[in-house]
């Protein structure tokens, strides 16, 4: 190999790492409008067969990803849809380690205020309001498929519990175990 | 086929910008876990040794602001469900300096909230937001990667916030004028 090609395999690999994060990035910010449009069929392309979803015994939804995927279509979510969910992703942090991935994330879930007083916002009219009716911690456990990242499990839990934190804090253990190694 | 040598070198710059550009990306989203997990030694690595905060009263040492991280009163806040909750940062990379420009949320259960329901998600008294904050973040490249310089936070009711705001303007003009 000469170092003309030594170089360019290097570009290449730094390239693809570049490119799996920003694959990553998509993937992440694809879940709300999947969710709120409540598209099946978007949710199950983000996912392997056989994906784990683990939301713990706290929140009422689906307890594995072909539940979510029925969810979306039965009418109590259109219920929800009608009432105005929206999901709002934080920026996702992204660890990297050859085909696999973890990904940590906060994500609210809103909806307009159903008890909210009209404030007036100058230039914007009158609002009721929304209101944050769930705030979670969220790591997705993410595998590269031949298709491109998938999600092979979800653990998401709400921030006023203590499961949270240790999602949170899995990123310092991890980052801490991979210096070690 | 190998690429030719020059268009190698335009590459290299192309590609180091991109790497630059996503590793600010993650050192600002590393934050909020660090802190509402209250990991001091991980939210210390994100600093330079000689990091400042400014809070809206001067600049003083990051190390002042960790301490709350030890406090028995951030452990209420875990408790209460504190979450620091960040927007999609803007980036100016300038070579070896970054600014970085991002809007942070800090969220709270609300104890008092009127429970409300949202069908097929049960019934929450909610969580409020608490603290909205514009934020500039002055990086520099060290060799063990970016590192914050200073962070200088400004509640977005305040004419400060926006200043720090137009900054991002300023410094986009002030740079075309340079150009």
């Amino acid at each position: 190999m000469t170092e003309g090609e030594a170089a360019d395999r290097g570009l290449e690999a730094r390239l693809r790492a570049i490119e799996d994060r920003l694959e990553i990035l998509n993937l992440i910010a694809g879940h709300p409008p999947g969710a709120d449009s409540a598209s099946g069929e978007y949710a199950a392309s983000q996912w392997i067969d056989g994906g784990e979803f683990d939301r713990g015994p706290g929140l009422n939804g689906a307890a594995s990803h072909a539940e979510t995927i029925a969810n979306l279509a039965a009418p109590a979510f259109q219920a929800a849809i009608a009432q105005g969910i929206t999901h709002f992703a934080g920026l996702p942090y992204i660890e990297i380690d050859g085909d696999h991935a973890v990904v940590t994330s906060y994500l609210q879930v809103l909806m307009p205020d159903p008890h909210g007083e009209a404030v007036e916002l100058s230039a914007h009219g009158t609002s009721t309001g929304f209101r944050i009716h769930r705030l979670s911690a969220n790591r997705w456990d993410l595998v590269r498929a031949p298709e491109g990242w998938r999600i092979a499990r979800r653990v998401l839990r709400s921030m006023d519990g203590a499961e949270a934190r240790a999602i949170l804090r899995g990123v310092a253990e991890r980052r801490l175990a991979a210096k070690q190694s | 086929m190998p690429v030719k040598k020059s268009a190698r070198n335009s590459l290299e710059r192309r590609l180091r910008a991109v790497e630059d550009r996503l590793e600010i990306l993650d050192l600002i989203a590393s934050h909020p876990p660090a802190t509402d997990s209250a990991l001091r030694s991980r939210a210390a690595s994100f600093w330079r040794d000689d990091g400042v905060v400014d809070m809206g009263e001067g600049p003083k040492s990051y190390k002042a602001m960790m301490a709350i991280l030890d406090s028995p009163g951030f452990e209420d806040a875990q408790a209460q469900g504190i979450c620091h909750f960040s927007g999609l940062p803007q980036i100016e990379l300038d070579g070896d300096k970054a600014v970085a420009t991002s809007y942070i949320q800090i969220l709270a259960a609300d104890p008092k909230g009127e429970p409300f329901s949202l069908s097929a998600h049960g019934t929450s008294k909610g969580f409020r937001v608490l603290r909205l904050s514009a934020n500039r973040w002055e990086l520099e490249r060290t060799r063990q990667g970016w590192r914050i310089k200073s962070r200088t936070w400004r509640g977005m009711d305040s004419k400060a916030a926006r200043t720090l705001l137009r900054g991002t303007i300023e410094r986009r003009k002030a740079k075309r004028k340079a150009a």
